[in-house]
């Protein structure tokens, strides 16, 4: 039993003594070594952590099953998390890990979860021509999905986003609709829990009147004034809520078929990419809630403008989830240490 | 029973970490809130200083803005305090450093950034329908006790472990005691609970121990740990 021999028997007080004695000044050289940041250690004492850890590990297994709940054992169990996080602590680097994220994991959820993107953003669309379709046909069927005010003014020849700067300054209707927006995307995403009915929901909604509004106002030519006031913001800013769906989307199948592994492993899985594109629509949201509170309610801005930023804001849009507006940064920057 | 988070390590010997519960998560998030208002109420004082000098409130504001100058900074403040102070402080918070707890990885890490990121997103729906109800559900029902964003970013919170260097001092005082090793370290342990426990069990204890080394224990409480203390000495 060669194991035994090596191993500390505590039969008496006096070899606990002996091992103790034999073992305080190891311990507290690798507790000093061990404490600090990575950057205050020395060469050598990242050694001494390195190989103290080991023989740390053996300590500590003996104090466990000689003299457990002793001080012995929890001075060791302290010590050996501490050894344990210094050696394992990883470089840290804030600026590349978010150029990482931007450039490789978000792009890579979007691929995730093509198939849920696809889905929402066909849902969203057959809805829009669902609800424009059913009030072209059925014009009473409008009340529905518009407020008698917002009726009477399409009546009168009027938008209710007409003269919207003379009641409210541009920077508060900007911060108005950003916070309205990013409550939008983020109830059809939180709504994902509910196995995805909640999403659909939403986005079968939002689709359908905003077909319906657009069918009312075609029958009074208050169209075309209303494109011109959406067009800027409006491609971006529903895409984001398409976007933001599909994220629920996710979750909803996630919970709903969860598969071998588990519902719970299943939904961990899912919310990572999920949670990538719920997170990374929001900076897209407070441009759009910029852009329709400057631009979209201002008349100094032409039809033609308005559709140049629009696409605009919608190819900067599309190149961000796929990563090329961040390697193409890389790329043009040749100083650069980010990872390719 | 004090919950464990058991992981493995390259060595073969596992770490037990204990889990931290609803208590002490809920203990560092209420620090937490206080600063973060602390952060807006310092933030409207500097506010009100500037548009309304002399705190003269139903004075016409300065700018046409003043209102959208309170209310984005205050806002920003109080949504970004938790994922932007942890991800300078690597999962951590003032908050979750006083209540003694730390956020760790499925390796025991500290976590990365994007973890971070997301465990702070899920803020949002741990929150509903306020109160942090669904989160401390979570806490309470969840076998790691956590919560959706701890889930979902692959996080655990547990209790930060006791400074090794303040435990080996501990050691240091046991190995250099003149009395047995296991007589030091009960020693050093009913001192440390000495406010918690009555006269008559300090006594008791106390004097049990100090009859083993024939000596005789003081009736008076201040005096008697007086003795209990110079056992302690080499």
């Amino acid at each position: 039993m060669t194991a035994n021999l090596k191993t500390p028997v505590f039969d008496d007080t006096e070899h606990y003594t002996h091992w103790l004695e034999s073992r305080l000044q190891h311990w507290r050289t690798i507790s000093n070594a061990a404490s600090g940041t990575r950057a205050d250690r020395s060469l050598e004492q990242s050694r001494e952590v390195m190989d103290g850890y080991r023989a740390l590990a053996r300590d500590l297994s003996v104090a466990r099953r000689k003299v457990p709940n002793s001080a012995v054992h929890r001075a060791l169990e302290a010590l050996y998390a501490q050894t344990h996080n210094a050696l394992n602590a990883k470089p840290r680097n804030p600026l590349l890990e978010a150029w990482h994220w931007f450039s490789v994991n978000l792009p890579a959820s979007v691929r995730t979860l093509r198939s849920e993107i696809t889905f929402v953003t066909a849902l969203f669309i057959v809805t829009i021509f669902g609800g424009y379709i059913c009030v072209a046909i059925w014009p009473d069927t409008a009340d529905l999905f518009m407020s008698p005010e917002m009726m009477q003014m399409v009546q009168n020849r009027k938008l209710w986003t007409d003269d919207l700067l003379n009641v409210v300054p541009s920077s508060m209707l900007s911060w108005q609709l950003m916070t309205n927006n990013i409550s939008v995307a983020l109830t059809a995403f939180a709504l994902g829990l509910v196995y995805g009915l909640g999403t659909l929901y939403i986005i079968s909604l939002n689709g359908i009147m905003l077909g319906a509004i657009f069918a009312y106002t075609a029958q009074y030519q208050m169209d075309l004034p209303l494109f011109r006031f959406v067009i800027a913001h409006g491609l971006v800013e529903l895409s984001v809520i398409c976007l933001s769906g599909a994220a629920g989307m996710a979750i909803g199948r996630a919970l709903a078929r969860p598969g071998p592994e588990g519902r719970r492993e299943s939904m961990r899985q899912t919310a990572v990419p999920a949670l990538a594109l719920a997170a990374a629509s929001i900076p897209f949201l407070i441009g759009s809630g910029i852009i329709e509170g400057y631009v979209s309610p201002n008349d100094n801005f032409e039809l033609t403008s308005r559709i140049i930023i629009g696409v605009l804001w919608f190819a900067i849009f599309i190149a961000a989830l796929d990563g090329r507006i961040w390697r193409f940064f890389v790329r043009t920057n040749p100083d650069s240490d980010s990872p390719r | 029973m004090e919950e464990t988070l058991t992981l493995t390590t390259p060595t073969g010997v596992e770490l037990n970490l204990p889990i931290a519960g609803a208590g002490s998560r809920s203990y560092g998030y209420i620090i937490d809130w206080h600063i973060r208002v602390l952060g807006v109420l310092i933030w409207a004082l500097a506010w009100l200083l500037v548009f309304f000098p002399g705190f003269n409130i139903a004075s016409e504001a300065r700018y046409a803005n003043s209102g959208l100058w309170f209310a984005v900074p205050a806002s920003l403040i109080y949504l970004l305090y938790h994922p932007v102070i942890e991800l300078l402080m690597q999962g951590n918070s003032p908050g979750k450093k006083w209540a003694g707890i730390r956020c760790i990885d499925r390796q025991g890490e500290a976590p990365g950034s994007g973890a971070i990121v997301l465990r702070n997103i899920m803020r949002f729906i741990d929150g509903i329908p306020g109160f942090y109800t669904i989160g401390l559900v979570s806490v309470m029902v969840t076998k790691d006790r956590v919560r959706l964003g701890d889930m979902v970013a692959g996080t655990r919170m547990v209790v930060a472990e006791a400074r090794s260097d303040k435990a080996l001092d501990r050691l240091d005082q046991i190995h250099q005691a003149t009395i047995a090793p296991k007589d030091a370290e009960f020693v050093q342990e009913l001192l440390d609970r000495w406010g918690a426990l009555s006269k008559a069990r300090r006594l008791e204890l106390g004097g049990a121990l100090l009859d083993r080394y024939d000596i005789e224990p003081e009736s008076h409480q201040t005096r008697l740990k007086k003795q209990l203390k110079a056992l302690l000495q080499p």
